[in-house]
């Protein structure tokens, strides 16, 4: 028999605990091998360490409570309470933590995108001066060119373009800005200013 | 050995008949099988978890989890069987769950020696309790449960592997492994 198949044996042959015909082979073959020997001694060793281990056993007092303990226990329901509540109560504040951190980035964008992407009125509130493009509205708005391209998508993007275009058209009619400027009267002029002092106002109460 | 396995069957029909009588509702029944068990158990808790406050506790919660499952008990294994391996489970769960806190607190839980006229030997004595601690606590959750009911509790590998529900075979297997890895860890005690 091979060296491998011996020593797994080894700890039942310490232990007495092996068939007579095992315990033979293995016994025949420790006769003749040192390194097997030498295992079996080790296996040995460690045994008679564990047995050197210093025992425990509670005080009386720990006894005599024992039963009261454990029906004060099933009575109070406390059959759950193992889990180390320090812990749990990291872990709860670090999870809501997270959670009102990630509530909060996600009420923030949406508050952004209510801000700036109004899908009925983009921009209707504003009127834009002659040439002034939608998208530099917003990004006045968002404060950069790269924190509008944050806000919007190339598909947002387009369809503001497309809305820009028909708000020029209606507002200004064919011929423009100026064009549509030059019919108007004093009074006409005024109530457009006005209408425009209103717009900025409540853009900025937006 | 073979006077508890005797012992133990023995008791097994007064067991029996305690959990019939707790059964039938009778609550006192429940108190005596506490007090044949309890001793067995803490020893039990104690080697798996190797702290004397958590065993402690732990070997309550094992009696007052039996409590809420005996009634559904069907005794398809022996009692004890069956509260062995619901201690085994808490204390799994238990070492698994805190696994950490059981290596900062291995630090404290050496255990104090009665103190002899030989202070190296009590430091020697604690250092090993130490180490055996630590290589204990270090064994997967098998082996170790393994290793405890078979080198502590002194059950056979029959029994054991109906605590565990494995094959007397894979119990044999964590043993040798467990005995492996103990003796590697241990080495350097071992002149």
């Amino acid at each position: 028999m091979r060296c491998k198949n011996i020593q797994v044996k080894l700890v039942d042959y310490y232990e007495n605990s092996l068939p007579p015909e095992e315990k033979k082979l293995v016994q025949s073959h420790l006769e003749i091998c040192s390194s097997c020997q030498e295992e079996l001694q080790k296996i040995r060793s460690t045994f008679e360490l564990l047995k050197n281990e210093s025992s425990y056993e509670p005080d009386e007092a720990y006894w005599i409570n024992f039963i009261p303990g454990v029906r004060s226990k099933i009575e109070k329901g406390r059959g759950t309470t193992l889990v180390p509540i320090p812990k749990l109560k990291i872990i709860g504040g670090i999870v809501s933590l997270a959670l009102v951190l990630l509530l909060g980035i996600f009420f923030f964008k949406e508050d952004q995108k209510v801000m700036f992407k109004s899908s009925e009125e983009p921009y209707g509130y504003l009127l834009p001066a002659e040439g002034e493009k939608i998208d530099q509205l917003f990004y006045a708005e968002a404060g950069n060119e790269s924190s509008a391209s944050k806000l919007f998508s190339e598909t947002d993007r387009n369809k503001l373009a497309l809305a820009e275009i028909e708000l020029e058209k209606n507002n200004w009619g064919k011929g423009g800005k100026e064009e549509a400027l030059k019919k108007l009267d004093l009074k006409q002029l005024e109530n457009l200013k006005k209408d425009l002092e209103k717009t900025k106002f409540k853009k900025e109460i937006l | 050995m073979s006077n508890k396995i005797e012992n133990q069957k023995m008791n097994e029909e007064i067991v029996r008949e305690l959990v019939r009588r707790f059964k039938h509702g009778e609550e006192k029944a429940y108190n005596e099988l506490v007090n044949l068990y309890k001793q067995r158990i803490f020893n039990l808790v104690l080697k798996m978890v190797r702290n004397r406050e958590d065993a402690m506790d732990l070997a309550q919660e094992a009696f007052v989890k039996a409590y809420h499952s005996l009634k559904d008990f069907r005794e398809e294994a022996s009692f004890s069987t069956w509260l062995y391996r619901i201690a085994v489970n808490l204390c799994l769960n238990f070492t698994q769950r805190d696994k950490f806190r059981s290596f900062i607190l291995l630090e404290e839980m050496t255990q104090p020696v009665l103190s002899s006229d030989s202070p190296l030997k009590d430091l020697e004595q604690k250092e090993l309790d130490k180490a055996i601690d630590q290589a204990v606590l270090n064994l997967p959750g098998k082996q170790r449960t393994v290793f405890i009911l078979r080198h502590y509790q002194e059950l056979p590998h029959s029994e054991i592997a109906k605590i565990l529900d494995k094959s007397e075979g894979t119990i044999k297997a964590n043993y040798f492994q467990a005995i492996k890895k103990l003796k590697k860890s241990l080495a350097g005690f071992i002149e």
